[in-house]
């Protein structure tokens, strides 16, 4: 009946490590907080003021692009 | 006929201008097109057809003021040596294409280094070359129709308040985690594991602890004021099922129960923010409240010692001497010093004809001038405020509607209180007899299931899931009160002028001398030429009797007086008695005419009903009263008895005064009353009326002191627009039956003792879930 992980010794015991649990737990925390923290930077840095333009933008941003290579080959150029 | 404008999408009334074989309405949206065109930008046109905005004329010095210094530095937010960082607050912006345009708008001025379009917010912050000059460019935008705001500094100042989602962001953080961790425990694995079953549950009490005072602090604070106040709020039942839920679980916790409610009482708390989010969400879309400042000027231009300089309105004094250009707001009380001049008090007094003026006449604030630049002299000292007020006095509605929600949301609440205290009193009875023992446990389960949340979510999902529909059809909300006033409706009063007849399509009858066909077509081409919307009807007129205005040999337009011009070797003069130099003395609209010196005769021009109105008015009479209150004389009486003969109510010759008091008297017999009618003519009625509903050609026109702006389009859906409203008792009804069966199974399980944990959990976000599909899904399925 062990729920942890099932060890095996050097003279063929079985031993069972339930602190594998305890660590795993942890780490789910620490990675929901990660992206807690992540929400929170994202909030704030603005991402959820404006969900409908960056939608559009994605559609024409080849093109802007493009008009400011020409404007930086332009600089280069003189 | 039926062609429409390539540029801003609207029909073409009369000849349309050509350019590259498009199609435009007006010489505004054509060059707006050349501009587009000729700096590569025709994409505009590609991703959404018609969606230019028809610019409004604009003069030159319009926003001078921006290059005031000081007044430049109030709207510029960061300055350097080479860029200048400002937002400005663009309220035409509507759709994908005008993210394209403005944000590659350095196409058309080179000296915008970004501009990045807010769509939500309507705002575009953009970085300028320091040389640029913040004036031109203003200009620019429009010109392209994308007219500046610049009144109102709080849209722009307006900081997003985060905290809220951090809330939400650890409500959930806190529902996920503590749901993952008790798994094992619904499944009954950690049964023989006693100290992870410990830890997993003080782990849970750590992170449910910023949930109960972060995340959940606003619904107890709410509470805690109402109750301190000695009345009731739904905050207060959230509460304490709140309370009830996670006392209980800090209980089990410490005692090494088990993990008890924990992940229920983050579930909650998630569910409840998730709700209120929509109803923000909701809240944002409804934008035009803000819209309201767009038409206050900025600055004016003072003449001292003959020369101009431009100040802001703040700093006018008493006997200042003020220019105004066309299109400008009188931003103080003064007399006039110019000859005679037009000013136009249509944002006043709802009057659409302009009023003239001679020199030494008093003029009120709020008019605007129309044609010639005039001076003023300056009455009272000017200030922002002051025009706020005179404006406000129109809008003042908010204090009218929030009484009786409150009143409703208390009853609510207090029945709501009272059955669940009666229950728990009701089966501690029952559990004192079963088992004494278990009574606080009862009690305690009975408050956790009893927690109003589903109840919480119906009404921001239902109605704002219908006030975002109607906003779709062409009826604009101020608020989603407006929803539960607007279900209410007993009596419709329709304004006539403006609201029944159009004053887009009007009827044109000649009265005079007969008029050849080469004579028409010469007054057709000269009338084609003007832009005034009488000469526009003359056009159409004609245009419908078969004649093809031509080019004018030669035109002028009389500012506020009439147009005078050539064609085929016929000189045609038209306007107003005055200027044509004849008598005149009816009230009616009307154009005389003059053909080479001689006259003719006159246009009268007459508003028509609008298309299909009367089937409208015809379907509201099935449940409805419907009056129509008009200012005019009773000429139109026997049209609309004719045409419907169930209205009984038809009063003609109402002065505004009239109308705001026929309204009150219904309202004393106990009648709720919705008022349809023209903008600011109306504005005491619609102000006094229970939903004052303001008619408006051009949504992006401010209409203040009503409740509502309805698209004047969407007045022929008016029957479904109302029943699509009422549709929300309904959804309401539907949510409320479920919410209540919800409450009944939980509250089965709490008195019969058995409200596990697990059920719980499971109860909880599938009432919330339900009732956010419920009223979604049937929202939009009668939307279709």
């Amino acid at each position: 009946m062990c729920r942890g992980v099932i060890l095996l010794t050097a003279n063929g015991e079985h031993l069972c490590f339930m602190g594998i649990i305890y660590l795993m737990l942890i780490v789910s925390l620490a990675i929901a907080l990660f992206f807690l923290f992540s929400f929170f930077w994202a909030a704030k840095s603005g991402q959820y003021d404006d969900d409908y333009s960056p939608s559009v933008r994605i559609l024409f941003d080849d093109e802007k692009q493009s008009t400011e290579n020409q404007q930086t080959d332009g600089s280069t150029e003189v | 006929m039926s062609e429409s404008c390539f540029h801003c999408g609207d029909k073409i009334i009369g000849r349309p201008i050509v350019y590259k074989e498009k199609k435009f309405c007006c010489s505004g949206c054509s060059t707006v097109f050349q501009l587009l065109s000729e700096n590569n930008l025709d994409n505009f046109y590609a991703i959404e057809e018609g969606a230019g905005v028809k610019p409004k004329d604009a003069n030159t010095h319009k926003y001078a003021f921006l290059d005031v210094p000081e007044i430049r530095q109030k709207y510029v937010s960061f300055e350097d040596e080479k860029s200048v960082h400002l937002t400005l607050f663009l309220p035409t912006i509507h759709c994908s294409s005008c993210i394209y345009l403005l944000e590659n708008i350095q196409k058309i001025e080179p000296n915008v280094t970004s501009c990045n379009v807010n769509f939500v917010q309507k705002t575009a912050a953009i970085v300028l070359n320091k040389e640029a000059s913040l004036s031109e460019f203003a200009l620019l935008l429009d010109r392209i129709g994308y007219a500046p705001n610049f009144g109102d500094k709080k849209a722009l100042q307006k900081k997003r308040n985060y905290q809220f989602l951090y809330k939400l962001g650890v409500a959930g953080f806190a529902f996920g985690s503590i749901m993952l961790w008790t798994f094992p425990e619904y499944l009954g694995i950690e049964e023989d594991n006693p100290e992870i079953r410990t830890f997993t549950a003080y782990l849970s009490l750590a992170v449910s602890i910023p949930v109960l005072l972060y995340s959940a602090s606003d619904y107890l604070k709410s509470a805690y004021k109402a109750l301190r106040f000695r009345s009731l709020n739904l905050d207060v039942p959230i509460s304490l099922g709140i309370l009830a839920l996670y006392a209980q679980s800090v209980y089990t916790i410490l005692s090494n129960q088990g993990t008890g409610y924990m992940d229920s009482f983050a579930g909650f708390v998630f569910f409840l923010l998730i709700g209120k989010w929509f109803q923000s969400k909701t809240y944002e879309s409804l934008s035009f409240e803000r819209d309201y400042t767009a038409y206050f000027p900025v600055a004016v231009t003072r003449v001292k010692n003959e020369k101009e300089e431009i100040v802001e309105i703040d700093k006018i004094e008493i006997r200042d001497h003020i220019k105004l250009r066309n299109e400008e707001i009188i931003p103080c009380d003064a007399t006039l010093n110019s000859e005679t001049v037009s000013i136009d008090y249509s944002f006043v007094t709802g009057e659409s004809e302009p009023v003239r003026l001679h020199t030494g006449d008093f003029i009120y604030a709020g008019g605007k001038i129309v044609g010639k630049p005039a001076i003023v002299k300056a009455e009272k000292e000017s200030s922002r405020s002051q025009l706020t007020q005179i404006w406000n006095d129109f809008g003042e509605t908010a204090s009218k509607e929030k009484g009786s929600d409150v009143n409703h949301a208390d009853r609510l609440s207090m029945y709501f209180l009272a059955g669940v205290l009666i229950l728990a009193a009701i089966s501690s009875v029952l559990w004192f007899f079963l088992d004494a023992n278990r009574i606080v446990e009862i009690i305690v389960a009975v408050l956790i299931v009893a927690c109003p949340c589903a109840l919480a979510l119906s009404k921001p999902f239902t109605y704002g899931n219908i006030t975002r529909i109607l906003g779709r059809k062409g009826l604009y909300l101020k608020n989603v009160e407006v929803i539960e006033q607007l279900n209410q409706t007993t009596d419709i009063v329709f304004d006539k002028t403006g609201t029944l007849t159009s004053n887009k399509d009007r009827k044109v009858h000649f009265e005079g001398k007969e008029l050849s066909e080469v004579q028409k077509t010469a007054i057709a081409s000269i009338t084609n030429a003007s832009s005034h919307p009488l000469s526009r009807a003359i056009t159409l007129h004609l245009q419908h009797e078969g004649i093809h205005p031509e080019v004018a040999e030669s035109f002028e337009e009389i500012s506020g007086n009439g147009i005078i011009g050539s064609y085929g070797g016929m000189e045609i003069q038209a306007g107003k008695a005055s200027y044509l130099g004849v008598e005149s003395n009816t009230n009616e609209t009307e154009v005389h005419l003059k053909i080479n010196g001689t006259y003719f005769g006159k246009f009268q021009i007459e508003s028509a009903f609008r298309s299909e109105i009367f089937d409208v008015l015809k379907q509201l009479t099935f449940n409805k009263e419907i009056h129509v209150l008009s200012g005019d004389s009773e000429k139109d009486k026997l049209r609309i008895q004719s045409a419907v003969p169930t209205i009984n109510e038809l009063h003609f010759g109402q002065s505004p005064e009239d109308k705001k008091s026929y309204i009150s008297n219904l309202q004393e017999k106990g009648n709720k009353v919705l008022m349809i009618g023209d903008g600011l003519n109306d504005a005491g009625a619609l102000k006094k009326a229970d939903v004052g509903v303001a008619i408006s050609e051009d949504i992006f026109r401010f209409t203040p002191g009503s409740n509502a702006i309805i698209d004047a389009e969407a007045l022929k859906k008016l029957p479904d627009l109302l029943s699509t409203s009422n549709f929300s008792k309904t959804i309401l009804a539907i949510c409320y039956t479920f919410s209540i069966l919800y409450n009944i199974v939980g509250l089965t399980f709490a008195i019969s003792g058995e409200l596990t944990p697990l059920i719980a959990a499971i109860l909880m976000p599938i009432s919330s879930i339900t009732i956010v599909f419920i009223s979604t899904i049937s929202a939009h399925l009668k939307a279709r």
